[in-house]
């Protein structure tokens, strides 16, 4: 890719804030909406929430940083 | 060994001088190897991260990032320990823990898909197929359609599939029933693919829709900022890129993943809070990659990429030309 004009970039920054998750929380109801496009496509089989997400750490941080 | 005067004044005299070099906060700070795909705003969070000292303040030094141009070798490298941290598609660590390593997922950064957009062809548009729907009408659209995604497998056919898979065609079964996906490639070859008539409608990142739609040759029947859309075919938020690691990594040094997850969190409450204007006009001051090596030693590159150097954002369009 050659260089991007400064208006691209700053058409990016605009649409990606539309979609970006402020919280960085991924919840089991959002999890499973995932799963359900990753497999079988992307992953063989559906792997449990509980054994493929670790929230504690993102908690810590929202204590910490209080927005 | 013997020790002559000469030396020990060139020993003595290079480590001064690699004192003097070394900030105070990098002498305490402990190292963490990051990883992300390419250098494009969907990544910001690393790049902000590091441009604010967010890693220094965690008392984390992240020196480089591992920059090898593809989600999957992002993957490759957490996988191989050549990376501790990573910023990359969700289905990565599930493949990860797939393959034997358990990977887990630390955070998620969006909540829709950018690129599961769909644009058609304008002659294919003007003519009625105005939604996806109408795409699985063989009657209008004068064939079987004939879909691109970068490459068939890709995260762009992935979601692709999904909505296609999702949405009814006008004799009742699903629209993905009616089309034939084929592998179109890079920005290049995608845009120039719908333009020629070649694919009937393209899986778009975003600057390939506004690029199709602006030049004429394309119009979105659907776009994932459509909320109302995205919920009907998906259910709802997904968490589409996640930070992720080893198991092994967040059991060994918890400390080392806390410190990074609170430097991610703090760049994405500043994204959130910063005008577009400052979030575009931050630039790195040096950001060296280092691809990662077959052997155990990475080996530190610079490159000339507008991938891997230059402005910190570069659009998603660089991402899905490089490493979809």
């Amino acid at each position: 890719m050659d260089t991007f004009s400064r208006e691209i970039v700053l058409r990016s920054v605009k649409y990606y804030k539309t979609i970006f998750d402020w919280d960085f929380m991924i919840d089991e109801k959002s999890y499973e909406n995932g799963m359900k496009v990753w497999v079988p496509l992307a992953a063989d089989r559906p792997v449990p929430y509980a054994k493929a997400v670790e929230m504690a750490f993102v908690k810590k941080a929202r204590a910490k940083f209080k927005s | 060994m013997t020790w002559t005067r000469r030396r020990f004044l060139t020993a003595t005299g290079a480590a001064a001088v690699a004192a003097r070099r070394t900030p105070a906060w990098a002498l305490a700070a402990k190292t963490i190897t990051v990883s992300h795909s390419v250098s494009t705003f969907v990544y910001g969070q690393h790049l902000v991260a590091k441009e604010k000292k967010f890693f220094e303040d965690e008392g984390l030094a992240a020196p480089s990032f591992i920059v090898p141009g593809g989600g999957a070798k992002v993957a490759q490298a957490l996988a191989a320990g050549q990376a501790m941290f990573a910023l990359g598609d969700s289905n990565h660590p599930l493949k990860i823990t797939e393959k034997g390593k358990d990977a887990l997922m630390l955070f998620a950064t969006d909540t829709r898909c950018s690129y599961a957009n769909v644009v058609v062809r304008k002659e294919l548009f003007d003519k009625g197929v105005k939604s996806v729907e109408t795409l699985g009408d063989p009657k209008l659209v004068g064939r079987k359609a004939l879909v691109a995604a970068t490459a068939i497998g890709s995260g762009t056919h992935v979601y692709g599939v999904y909505v296609l898979k999702g949405l009814k065609a006008p004799d009742g079964r699903p629209v993905n029933e009616h089309v034939e996906w084929v592998s179109g490639g890079a920005s290049t070859t995608m845009l120039g693919g719908l333009k020629a008539g070649k694919f009937d409608a393209i899986m778009a990142v975003p600057e390939w829709q506004w690029a199709a739609e602006e030049e004429g040759f394309g119009k979105a029947v659907y776009d994932v900022r459509d909320e109302k859309a995205w919920t009907r075919v998906f259910g709802g938020p997904i968490p589409v890129t996640v930070g992720y690691a080893l198991r092994e990594t967040i059991e060994k040094s918890p400390d080392l993943a806390q410190g990074y997850v609170n430097a991610c969190y703090r760049a994405q409450q500043w994204i959130r809070r910063a005008k577009d204007e400052e979030v575009t006009s931050r630039r790195p001051t040096s950001t060296p990659a280092i691809a990662p090596s077959s052997g155990s030693t990475a080996r530190r590159t610079r490159r000339s990429s507008s991938c891997c150097t230059g402005p910190i954002w570069t659009p998603s369009a660089a991402r899905s030309s490089c490493a979809r």
